[in-house]
């Protein structure tokens, strides 16, 4: 079966090149600075709101937030701070259900999940917004409240490399206990196919949204999820989530596979542009600076 | 329908191969992981209908196309069905007559098997052309009809000349539907082992096959009396003795074991110890100035010896002066318990497994016993008197009030010669001697007889000049009871050592111990006999089955015979016999070049379905 994710060379973005590794703090690492010292990079410069005060240089701040000016008047280096680096939190919502082992070829959409998920945490705890893991789990355990204090991105990074995913369950059930811990204002993330059922989500997300949060979903998807396998010929189709199996022709199938999955995304699409929650789709041979990229320019509109 | 290329039609067999395609290309299948099926399913139940068709179709394209290869192959072609008048049409009916047609099967020889056979398939088939009938062994005889087919058999089977005769007799008559139908019990060695024949296409041939007998006799046919005019003649069983030459050397061998010849006479008598088949070899040497020496190999069926139990109411001390003497000659024993055949005292009773009861001289019989007796004789028990010096007429019709004894008798004082003249040949115990003349049975004298009252016409075997009873026969119950009223002693009749005797007696037994009906007339076969005159009583006679290949009655099914004589039966056989059917000869090449479109646009379909999506 050809695979699915070769379709460019190996580099910096490549998402083979990052899925291949399991540190995930060092793929975060590496997906957000080769992202932001790339051609990425003046485009996400500023992406800060209003100036609140200046503190004291540390080693490892961006020289770019360095008041040089001050630094000429005093001798002494300080850095700017901007008054959304403190008061923004970015809640990760992670879908755990089975449905996210779906992997054909490289790797599973959990995986491409939690790197995407890791590398959004680094970004934001790097502009020292405070982030929050909530993992969608069968019963609610685990969770890491939103927080900057130093070791954070390790414990959290720890967490999702910890989380097994295995059961089946709906994640609205879950999602009905997360506005408790979400009670400041910030950006909601949530990873997930959306293969549960989508009117609770997108009540849920639509609470999310009244409680001034704003919200962005990230689909991630398997590739043969959204467009059947390209080749002619009889596959044997396992789903994952309400177990079963089919066998069917994608010569026959394709086509009317493709309509079908088209028709549920425009009805998400039109569902979340009512409500106002951002949705982005994404399938696992993507690279994961899209993945910052959507995120970065929410958080500049922000 | 028929092929050139018949071979081609195996062909056929790759059907299976878009079938198990279609079956199994779905179960080796890669998969995919997906989250949920719903989507899937759903874009299943939009396909549903079109791929079910499209498959469907595609398979019966597939199978279509695989036939018309095959056909195409094969290349079919039909007979012209050319009907011919009446006058243009022959058939031959051939019968098989040789030794291994003649066996008996349920009671029946497979000669006359073969002639019903015959004219139940003449009466079905309900056509007028031509018939001839003929009949076949190693030699072919053409007749007039087939009552005229011979039943005596013997000789061997030779089905190449046979059918070497019907095709020349077939393709000289000018006709243009020839047919022969064969009437034979296939037998293998009918072929010599030539390369096989090859049977013209345009004859057609049919073989009726006539199932083997159970048991075919082959070898010696049966111990039989061929002419009693000339010899003086008796049966052989259950012993079988055969006399050398006085000049000469004669062994037999049966089942293995030499019987070595008496010194005396060079005479050899074997008993057989059970019933079953032997098989033997007779070696017969000459050591004259004209020495020869044949070897005749024969295999017999040996019949169970028939239990008869011998009262004698005089046996004497001498050869001369026992009055039973010539009667356990006839019935072939020598003394006291031999060969199964009792000779026991007066009034003692047989045990219930004997055949027969012969009373000599004598008839007295315990009070006591008389009613287990009738019992025995209502069963099926046969009982023989010969009436003589000791037999109490006031006993014997004692016996006849309770019907031990057929008629009454009166008392036997004084000599009364009478020749007994009127012999009843219809009769089944005289079946041997019927036709016969110079039999010598109408100078048989009675010097001194029992007369007897209150007998029937009919029940009269033979009688005097007078028509007054000689010999009796009646039937009590199932058994049978025969009264000779003179007993084969010397003082009362010189019949004992005439030569019809022994053949008369012999078969006065068979009769009394044969089953009604189950006896079958002896059969004289052309064979070959070794006949030793012998000066005395009587002379034997030993007859030995000419041909040794037709001991061999090893027979092939109707289908493999047809290969053996070079005929493909698929292509010959027609029930219709008006119709010629000449294979090869009308190829229709148009069907040729139609199956071969058919193939085409079958492929060109077939392309179109499967990659129609494309």
């Amino acid at each position: 079966m050809k695979q699915p994710h070769k379709e460019h060379a190996p580099c910096v973005e490549d998402p083979d090149l990052f899925m291949a590794m399991d540190d995930l703090e060092l793929v975060a690492h590496g997906v957000v600075e080769g992202l932001l010292s790339g051609g990425h990079k003046s485009k996400f410069i500023g992406f800060s709101n209003e100036f609140d005060s200046h503190r004291k240089y540390i080693v490892g701040d961006d020289l770019r937030h360095v008041n040089w000016n001050l630094w000429a008047k005093t001798d002494r280096l300080y850095v700017k701070q901007y008054e959304a680096d403190t008061n923004l939190n970015l809640y990760l919502l992670m879908d755990q259900s089975r449905s996210m082992l779906a992997q054909n070829g490289g790797h599973t959409k959990w995986a491409y999940a939690a790197r995407a998920a890791a590398s959004l945490a680094y970004l934001s705890l790097r502009n020292r917004d405070a982030t929050g893991l909530f993992l969608l789990e069968r019963e609610w355990g685990v969770s890491l409240p939103p927080a900057v204090k130093g070791g954070h991105l390790q414990h959290l990074v720890a967490l999702l490399e910890q989380s097994v995913v295995a059961d089946e369950f709906p994640i609205t059930r879950m999602l009905d206990q997360l506005p408790e811990m979400m009670q400041h204002r910030g950006i909601v993330v949530l990873f997930s196919d959306l293969m549960d059922n989508e009117q609770e989500l997108l009540e849920h997300l639509d609470q999310f949204k009244q409680m001034g949060h704003e919200v962005i979903v990230f689909q991630v998807l398997d590739p043969y999820e959204v467009e059947l396998p390209t080749s002619n010929g009889w596959f044997e189709f396992v789903g994952l989530e309400g177990g079963g199996k089919r066998k069917g022709n994608t010569k026959q199938l394709a086509e009317a596979y493709q309509l079908v999955v088209k028709r549920w995304q425009d009805r998400l699409y039109n569902r979340f542009k009512e409500i106002g929650v951002d949705w982005v789709k994404v399938t696992t041979n993507q690279p994961l600076q899209d993945v910052l990229v959507e995120y970065l320019l929410k958080r500049i509109h922000h | 329908m028929h092929f050139i290329q018949l071979i081609f039609i195996i062909g056929l067999g790759a059907l299976v191969i878009p079938i198990i395609i279609h079956l199994i290309k779905s179960n080796k299948a890669p998969r995919v992981w997906l989250g949920s099926l719903r989507f899937l399913e759903q874009a299943m139940q939009l396909q549903r209908h079109q791929k079910s068709w499209r498959e469907i179709i595609l398979l019966i394209l597939r199978l279509l196309l695989i036939t018309a290869l095959v056909f195409l192959f094969a290349r079919p072609f039909g007979y012209k069905n050319s009907h011919y008048n009446v006058e243009q049409q022959i058939t031959l009916l051939m019968i098989d007559a040789s030794g291994s047609m003649g066996g008996n099967y349920h009671g029946k020889q497979m000669v006359g098997i073969a002639c019903e056979k015959a004219n139940a398939w003449l009466k079905k088939e309900q056509f007028n052309g031509e018939l001839i009938y003929a009949c076949f062994a190693d030699e072919v005889m053409e007749v007039s009809h087939l009552d005229s087919i011979p039943r005596e058999t013997g000789c061997a089977t030779d089905y190449e000349k046979a059918l070497s005769w019907a095709q020349n007799r077939l393709l000289n008559s000018g006709k243009k539907a020839m047919r022969l139908v064969l009437f034979t019990d296939c037998q293998k060695s009918g072929f010599k082992g030539n390369e096989s024949m090859e049977w013209p296409a345009n004859i057609e041939l049919k073989v009726e096959r006539i199932l083997p007998a159970a048991s075919v006799n082959n070898g010696i046919q049966e111990v039989i009396i061929p002419d009693l005019v000339k010899d003086k003649l008796a049966h052989l069983e259950p012993v079988w003795t055969i006399d050398s030459l006085s000049k000469g050397e004669i062994v037999l061998e049966i089942n293995g074991e030499q019987q070595k010849a008496l010194q005396s006479n060079g005479q050899i008598s074997w008993k057989p110890q059970q019933a079953g088949w032997v098989n033997g070899e007779l070696h017969w040497k000459g050591n004259d100035a004209y020495g020869f020496d044949n070897r005749f190999f024969f295999r017999k069926y040996v019949e169970e010896p028939h239990k008869v139990h011998l009262i004698e109411g005089n046996r004497g001390k001498s050869r001369f002066g026992n009055a039973s003497y010539f009667i356990e000659k006839a019935l072939n024993v020598e003394g006291k318990n031999e060969n199964s055949l009792l000779i026991d005292v007066v009034n003692q009773l047989p045990s219930e497994l004997d055949d027969a009861i012969v009373f000599c001289d004598g008839g007295h019989i315990q009070e006591n016993r008389t009613k287990q007796l009738a019992s025995w004789l209502n069963e099926g028990g046969s009982l023989i008197y010969f009436l003589g010096p000791k037999s109490n007429p006031k006993k014997l019709n004692q016996l006849h009030s309770k019907k031990l004894f057929p008629v009454k008798v009166k008392n036997c004082d004084s000599p009364s010669i009478q020749r007994v003249e009127q012999w009843n040949m219809k009769h089944p115990a005289l079946a041997n001697f019927r036709n016969k003349s110079g039999t010598g049975l109408s100078s048989i004298v009675f010097e001194k007889h029992f007369d007897f009252e209150g007998y029937e016409p009919k029940q009269v075997l033979a009688g005097y000049a007078d028509g007054t009873p000689a010999i009796l026969d009646k039937q009590v119950g199932k058994g049978r009871i025969v009264v000779v009223s003179n007993p084969p002693n010397r003082a009362w009749t010189d019949w004992s050592i005439e030569r019809m005797f022994l053949p008369v007696v012999r078969e006065l037994i068979l009769h009394m111990t044969s089953e009604k009906g189950a006896r079958t007339p002896t059969v004289q076969v052309n064979c070959q006999l070794l006949n030793y005159p012998e000066p005395g009583i009587y002379n034997k006679e030993l007859v030995v089955n000419a041909d040794l290949q037709e001991q061999d009655v090893t027979t092939v099914a109707a289908d493999v015979f047809y290969e053996m004589i070079g005929v493909d039966k698929q292509d010959n056989i027609n029930e219709n016999a008006k119709v010629k059917r000449i294979k090869g000869e009308e190829l229709p090449e148009e069907w040729f070049y139609f199956i071969a479109l058919i193939v085409l646009g079958l492929l060109l379909i077939e392309a179109l379905v499967a990659y129609w999506k494309h």
